[in-house]
């Protein structure tokens, strides 16, 4: 059965159409990247499957179940403890005075008991090899640690479905290939993956589907591979 | 003017970033850091309560000793200390200054002037002043370095301080964590781009500013809410639960320093 079911979502900003008409499964387990050029949509689509935002039309189900009233924080709990969802910015994810606290954070608000928090953060900083800056204020870390902590923030949550946003902007190659490696163990361990981009260079082997989403609707879906030899559909959604 | 102005902000950043953004204290072995913390919060604030109330100078001195030891016991660096608090006691001895001269033209004088003088009782009004504006700002120090943010939150939880309020000290903290970077990018941006001072689009840049720092804070906002609902945030305070039960060493904490509070305020 699919995890998430997208039926004829659109989502509305003011008077304009950030999403029309997606129609989108994605499977348990699956490593999914959805690709398009800046301000196609992709961040809006990840706040809809973090059931952050609500779509204007259309309607989205979760493991079976259709989503609903995501006003109602408690009501919606159960499904986002169950999804993690790392911004594009991590200054926005990086509030507290120290790296530890924001990494306390999710587990914290999910209700899990303090030695078991300790344990989250120490097995997760110790796999993203940031264990050094843990009592470290977020502010005074580079743009990849800070990307980490971030990563590091919501594995903490153990959360079934990890996605991820742009997760090489402003990296350097080391930290992006590090961030991708992370993204592949993960994947790996059987936590599904989604993670938008723009950059084309990011897509590997392991990714085994692509959305091209442009114009907020979805234009192509299918085998990385192919569409990737596909240079003058990349060209022509400016994607190369 | 303008760069008045930019300056007041840069330097504001400055602060900012330098004390705010510090090393986490409260994790150390220090004092105040193993005691239970609401227990220490308690006691904390009202030594802050006590130098409001008393009045014996001598009094004041030896609470700010205490504030001090706590410092130095607590492991919090005096450079830390003295960073933080630096202006405080020089803006308020600038506003007690005229103090110094009260009651304006009577004896006793420590030095008199044609008409006016330095009478004891103004010098002793404006110490008193500036000691207990020393030691509130040293004890609030000590609650915010030795407690630490989240154990702060969570020892006002404990004291039942109503969520709402606690909302807002979070927010407000964490946004100020924000902005203040924000802020300090935009003006190294704006002084990488200028190449000679011009007033009249200095004046023009600082309303964009203003304008801008608006609209980032807003957008920043509402993402940092977005991320915190996204982690399972849903407007109540959880506070970090290292709180252990109250030890002995709580009780001892707790009576040694009372008892000291109930002194200071009978003899002060």
């Amino acid at each position: 059965m699919d995890l998430y079911v997208l039926k004829n979502v659109s989502f509305k900003y003011n008077d304009n159409m950030v999403l029309s008409d997606i129609n989108l499964n994605i499977s348990r387990g699956e490593y999914l990247v959805i690709v398009g050029p800046n301000g196609a949509g992709k961040s809006t689509l990840l706040k809809l499957l973090d059931f952050l935002i609500p779509p204007s039309r259309g309607e989205i189900y979760f493991d079976g179940k259709k989503v609903e009233d995501i006003s109602n924080l408690k009501k919606i709990s159960p499904y986002r403890r169950r999804v993690g969802l790392v911004f594009q910015d991590p200054d926005v994810e990086l509030f507290s005075p120290t790296v530890y606290e924001d990494l306390a954070f999710g587990p914290l608000h999910m209700g899990i008991d303090d030695d078991e928090i300790e344990k989250r953060i120490k097995s997760v900083s110790r796999m993203l090899r940031i264990d050094h800056l843990i009592n470290k204020p977020p502010f005074y870390l580079s743009d990849g640690e800070k990307k980490k902590a971030a990563i590091a923030s919501v594995l903490t949550m153990d959360p079934e479905v990890l996605m991820v946003d742009e997760p090489t902007a402003n990296l350097d190659p080391r930290s992006r290939r590090e961030i991708m490696s992370i993204l592949e163990n993960m994947w790996k361990n059987g936590k599904t993956i989604i993670i938008t981009t723009h950059e084309l260079s990011i897509i590997n082997s392991m990714v085994e589907r692509m959305v091209v989403i442009n114009s907020g609707r979805i234009i192509r879906e299918g085998d990385p591979k192919k569409i990737l030899e596909d240079r003058d559909f990349l060209q022509s959604n400016d994607l190369e | 003017m303008i760069d008045y102005i930019e300056k007041t902000l840069m330097d504001l950043s400055k602060y900012f970033r330098a004390v705010y953004f510090s090393e986490d204290f409260s994790s150390r072995n220090g004092f105040i850091q193993k005691v239970n913390p609401p227990i220490a919060f308690l006691v904390l604030i009202s030594f802050i309560f006590l130098s409001i109330l008393v009045h014996d100078i001598f009094i004041l001195i030896i609470l700010y000793t205490i504030s001090i030891s706590l410092i130095v016991l607590s492991r919090i660096p005096l450079s830390y200390y003295i960073k933080s608090i630096a202006f405080i006691p020089l803006f308020t001895a600038i506003i007690a200054l005229p103090y110094i001269f009260y009651p304006f033209s009577q004896p006793p004088f420590i030095y008199k002037f044609s008409f006016i003088g330095i009478t004891y009782q103004g010098l002793r009004y404006s110490s008193i002043l500036i000691l207990r504006v020393t030691i509130a700002v040293s004890f609030m120090i000590i609650i915010y370095y030795g407690i630490g943010f989240q154990r702060l939150i969570g020892s006002l939880k404990f004291l039942k301080i109503p969520d709402i309020f606690l909302n807002m000290i979070s927010f407000t903290y964490r946004y100020i964590f924000l902005i203040v970077s924000q802020v300090y990018d935009i003006f190294l941006s704006r002084k990488s781009k200028m190449c000679k001072s011009n007033k009249k689009i200095g004046r023009k840049w600082q309303s964009y500013l203003l304008g801008h720092i608006f609209v980032r804070s807003s957008v920043l906002g509402e993402n940092m809410y977005n991320s915190m609902v996204s982690r399972g945030y849903t407007g109540e305070i959880v506070p970090m639960k290292k709180n252990k039960s109250m030890q002995y060493n709580d009780i001892f904490f707790l009576a040694f320093f009372i008892l000291i509070i109930i002194i200071a305020f009978v003899h002060g």
